[in-house]
């Protein structure tokens, strides 16, 4: 689309900043919240592998085989996306823009609008992606989740897990959430947590579900997991903590949020989705990373002034050691 | 017992980002089961109509 401006013809003065919507960060990216895997261009096996030993009387003759060494390969192939927008930068020669248009009536680029306007785009372009990573949800995906026979335990799919696929616009790609729901084609192994609406009043209650269904062997060995939250709960946590008589069952440090000691990392989750895992469990596969980060400008043709503004990148969400990562969906 | 949203109301169960729910939305009963433990205000029975005696 062509640049939807509501243009004042610059006479005086301008307010020095531009002023953007305010948008969240990608701090997934940023921060490093989950497993980044560069370089994934297509058909990269990605394997699992799972054992299972067992002791058995020892024999002098012909030993039986017991146990399993179970190796699992899943084929991963990132979806190539794209963000593309036109605009005519001539529109702005009227506006505050043309203050650092060179002179002569070839220049209409400006500086201005392509750090601040552009920039926000292109913030807006990565959040995107990140929202997706988290809570991207393809039709087909849904379509598969809403054809899985509802129960309360851990081996049928949850009537909150369809809930939140029937609520979802279909995306380009499946997320974290949808992932966990249903992986490989059938419903996936997670640790499910049936939940509730979440409030400042009801979020001790429903983190202390998420933290007991959190296996012991994820919480006692190496890499400690981390809960995955949506923004919205630090502003509950906030709350809670003012009536709360001690304040160590969600402890804040900083800008740490820790629940038991487990830290708490704000994504762009659904409202009462939670997730725990470890970081290595999410996996980001691209291409490269930093192709999020780049983005061309540039003429649309030769003959022309009107420009457009593109991204291109690849993602794709891999979960593993699915049957230790938990999903509380309310 | 069949469930149903109730005229005019509109169910948001996920945040901004997800879809509005209202009477006219396909649900599973088991979604609707679901969505009466968290919203029981905006959820009715389907009341069945009494059939009229025959004259």
């Amino acid at each position: 689309m062509a640049i939807s401006a509501t243009i004042v013809d610059i006479r005086g003065k301008a307010y020095e900043p531009v002023i953007t919507e305010l948008l969240f960060e990608n701090k997934t990216v940023a921060d490093n919240l989950v497993s980044f895997e560069d370089d994934v261009k297509a058909n990269t096996i990605f394997t699992e592998n799972s054992n299972i030993v067992a002791m058995q009387a020892y024999t002098s003759g012909a030993p039986s085989s017991s146990g399993t060494l179970a190796v699992t390969d899943t084929l991963i192939t990132p979806t190539k996306l794209m963000f593309y927008q036109e605009f005519d930068p001539n529109a702005l020669r009227s506006s505050r823009f043309n203050r650092d248009m060179k002179p002569g009536a070839w220049n209409v680029a400006s500086s201005e609008f392509e750090r601040s306007v552009l920039a926000a785009y292109a913030k807006e372009v990565s959040y995107d992606a990140e929202l997706k990573f988290w809570s991207g949800l393809t039709a087909a995906t849904q379509t598969a989740i809403a054809g899985l026979s509802p129960g309360v335990g851990q081996a049928a799919v949850g009537a909150a897990e369809q809930t939140w696929a029937a609520a979802q616009t279909p995306a380009l790609v499946d997320g974290v959430i949808g992932r966990m729901i249903y992986n490989g084609g059938a419903l996936g192994t997670r640790v499910k947590v049936a939940g509730t609406t979440i409030s400042s009043s009801t979020i001790a209650a429903e983190y202390a579900k998420v933290y007991a269904a959190i296996p012991a062997v994820v919480l006692a060995s190496g890499e400690q997991p981390f809960i995955y939250a949506p923004h919205s709960h630090k502003q509950f946590i906030n709350i809670y903590n003012v009536s709360a008589t001690y304040r160590d069952l969600f402890s804040v440090s900083g800008d740490k949020y820790y629940y038991n000691g487990v830290e708490i990392k704000f994504v762009p989750l659904s409202e009462n989705v939670i997730v725990a895992a470890k970081p290595s469990h999410l996996v980001w596969c691209t291409d490269l990373v930093s192709d999020l980060n780049y983005m061309e400008i540039n003429k649309i043709a030769n003959n022309r002034d009107d420009m457009f503004v593109k991204h291109v990148f690849t993602q794709f969400t891999h979960v593993v050691n699915q049957a230790v990562n938990v999903l509380y969906v309310g | 017992m069949a469930l149903k949203i109730k005229a005019g109301e509109k169910i948001q169960a996920y945040g901004a980002a997800s879809k509005l729910f209202d009477e006219n939305s396909q649900l599973s009963q088991e979604i609707l089961e679901h969505l009466k433990s968290r919203f029981p205000d905006q959820i009715e029975e389907i009341k069945e109509q009494k059939k009229e005696p025959k004259k």
